[in-house]
């Protein structure tokens, strides 16, 4: 029985792409609770608690979204692409497994966001007729090879059922 | 079709100016006192008269050199054409009023899926559609654009087919001889299509055991609560009078009295939508009618089927029945909210007979695979959670309504343990059945092929008793659907794993 774990992670640098978009989020949020302040400033005095809870609720997801979560994402994600299968293994607190036989892949994808561009890191996307399935944050030449030989094994499965 | 046209927005504008209505009459005397109402409703009514005449003016449909083209819009033209190869199915849909004038509204969908909505050709002539239908199907059927002659016809149709299922078929003949032990018999039916009908008791029993009765309750009570507002104030008075008089066990008889109308209402709708039901399974599709005012028929390709779904009503599974529904690829051919009912109230006993018919490449087999015992807890304690928050409440409501309120914490148990219970999994060759229950028990009959992933969910929870739950998508209508079984043994996972990745 091989039920072990797939043996290939993502890209490394993920964890600082991951980390940039959450830093992102987290100026956005402040950007939003200066908003608040801004208005409370011009339209009369706004409840204050609101801001604290704002605040609070944005430092919180802050800390985790750059901190903690982006290290631990990239430890507990893998994937492994065999001759018959795509094999992709992820998540933290609830962990998914989920199994595509390449007979069923109709096309994978490559997407990039301006982050992911700019440390060179790509998702690959893969589609069946009702699922889609996304391994992230790949070296952008490892993601065109995956692309090019899963979409070589599909066609190769495509004819065997 | 001016006048469906017209009777369709009538239909659709009919709540809000009985609203409206009822809300004038309640403020006002009568109706039409105040004159801006009456010239509302006129000019509405005269609108929507006028646009329907408008459609019924500019949409023309012609049929030539094996092109379907249709034009249609008041001010925005649209024109379609659509080649006959590419037409996947052609439905009948027929109400009241176009019955009783020989007309039907034909539903033609094209491959190519979700974005390309199907194309309606409302009112069309009886005979005219099935002329039509006949046209686009003839060439529909065998694949190829032309077809020469009746030998390579039936060869092409055998390549397809094989193409389509040649894993199942083995496996369908192996349950032929084990199940029933004669397979001739079967073959032979397969030649003149088996037909199969639903008799009135059955449908009656069905509408008894449907859970739309709730539904059509709390109709009921909102019009009765509407009524109450339309009811002159001497008459409720009155009431009242009478009410106080007499007590609880009127009002008790009152919500007894709402809920049998509820129940015949329901009995009248379920033979009204799945009256002179009838299933047929032709070479390559199945062709379902109902209806006894509204008429529907649709076809179904039989290669678009993904799965079955038998569901198992808590008032029907007692009695030992459910309904059957199919899962179909693709945005067509979808009864109502993208189910497709197959049987409306099949009896377990019947079940392999009628699979046997109606779709000979599914299994079933009754024993099911249970989860472990250790399972129950996690079962249990799902079904009670939500149930935490409510002592704190009760400490807001007076007391013996508190005791009514303590019947839901059994009640969830009684749930979290059938859930439990009726939860499980079964491997058959090439086949997957998957049972749960939410509400009702929920069995699902898939296949390996058209599995179009299976994922499984482990929580932290679960990772430390050794549980996982699996979860299965394939096609259907709405994109996907997908089936989960919660808290299998991690063993019994890996069991369906390696079954999905075998080739």
């Amino acid at each position: 029985m091989d039920y072990q774990k797939p043996k290939e992670r993502i890209d490394k640098k993920a964890v600082t792409a991951w980390r940039v978009t959450g830093g992102i989020y987290f100026f956005l949020s402040l950007l939003l609770i200066a908003g608040f302040f801004t208005a409370s400033h011009f339209l009369g005095p706004f409840p204050r608690w609101i801001a604290w809870i704002l605040g609070g609720f944005s430092l919180l997801v802050g800390v985790f979204q750059i901190g903690i979560i982006p290290s631990i994402r990239l430890r507990y994600w893998c994937y492994e692409i065999r001759e018959h299968e795509v094999d992709i293994q992820y998540g933290i607190i609830v962990i998914r497994r989920s199994l595509v036989p390449m007979a069923r892949i109709q096309h994978v994808d490559t997407e990039q966001g301006p982050i992911l561009r700019y440390f060179k890191l790509a998702t690959l996307s893969i589609s069946t007729a009702g699922t889609t399935h996304k391994i992230p944050a790949l070296k952008m030449t490892r993601a065109l090879e995956l692309r090019d030989l899963i979409s070589s094994l599909a066609r190769v499965s495509d004819d065997d059922v | 079709m001016i006048f469906t046209g017209f009777f369709k927005q009538l239909k659709g504008f009919l709540l809000p100016i009985v609203f409206t209505l009822g809300l004038r009459l309640r403020m006002e005397d009568g109706i039409f006192e105040n004159r801006t109402s009456l010239y509302f409703v006129l000019g509405f009514l005269g609108l929507s008269l006028l646009t329907g005449f408008l459609r019924w003016f500019f949409f023309t449909y012609d049929y030539q050199d094996q092109v379907l083209h249709i034009r249609s819009g008041i001010f925005v033209k649209k024109e379609r054409f659509i080649k006959k190869e590419r037409v996947q199915t052609v439905n009948y849909k027929a109400n009241v009023f176009y019955r009783f004038l020989n007309l039907v509204t034909l539903q033609i969908e094209t491959a190519g899926g979700f974005k390309e909505p199907e194309i309606d050709i409302e009112a069309i002539d009886r005979k005219k559609a099935t002329l039509l239908r006949d046209a686009l199907k003839q060439e529909a059927e065998p694949g190829e654009p032309q077809s020469e002659s009746e030998s390579v016809e039936s060869a092409s149709v055998k390549s397809e087919s094989a193409g389509f299922d040649d894993v199942s078929k083995p496996v369908k003949d192996e349950h032929g001889k084990d199940e029933h032990g004669k397979d001739a018999p079967e073959k032979r039916q397969k030649e003149k299509p088996a037909v199969y009908t639903v008799g009135y008791t059955r449908l009656a029993l069905a509408g008894m055991t449907s859970s739309g009765i709730g539904v059509i309750f709390s109709f009921i009570a909102v019009v009765f609560g509407q009524g109450v507002a339309l009811i002159p104030d001497e008459w409720l008075n009155r009431f009242l009078r009478i009410f106080q008089n007499t007590g609880v066990t009127v009002i008790i008889s009152l919500v007894f009295i709402a809920f049998l109308i509820a129940w015949l209402i329901s009995i009248l709708r379920f033979i009204f939508a799945y009256g002179e039901f009838r299933i047929e399974k032709g070479e390559k599709e199945i062709l379902i009618r109902r209806g006894l005012l509204e008429q529907k028929e649709l076809s179904i390709k039989t290669h678009r089927i993904q799965g079955i779904r038998m569901i198992e009503g808590l008032l029907r599974q007692p009695f030992g029945y459910a309904t059957l529904q199919v899962e179909v690829a693709g945005g067509a051919s979808q009864d109502d909210g993208f189910k497709t009912t197959i049987h409306p109230l099949i009896h377990r006993k019947e079940l392999q007979e009628f699979l046997r018919l109606i779709a000979p490449e599914r299994v079933y087999r009754e024993e099911f695979r249970p989860l472990p015992k250790r399972s129950l807890k996690r079962y249990l304690f799902r079904s009670m959670v939500f149930l935490l928050p409510l002592p704190v409440a009760f400490y807001f409501i007076p007391g013996n309504l508190v005791w009514l309120g303590m019947l839901i914490f059994p009640f969830s148990a009684l749930f979290g343990y059938l859930r439990y219970n009726d939860a499980g999994y079964r491997i058959e060759g090439d086949h997957l059945l998957l049972r749960y229950r939410v509400f009702s028990r929920t069995t699902v009959l898939l296949k390996r092929q058209q599995i179009q992933s299976l994922q499984t969910q482990t929580n932290l929870l679960q990772k430390l008793r050794n549980l996982t739950s699996v979860n299965a998508t394939i096609l259907s209508a709405m994109m996907k659907a997908d089936f989960t079984v919660k808290d299998l043994d991690v063993s019994e996972a890996q069991d369906i794993w390696q079954w999905y990745r075998r080739r």
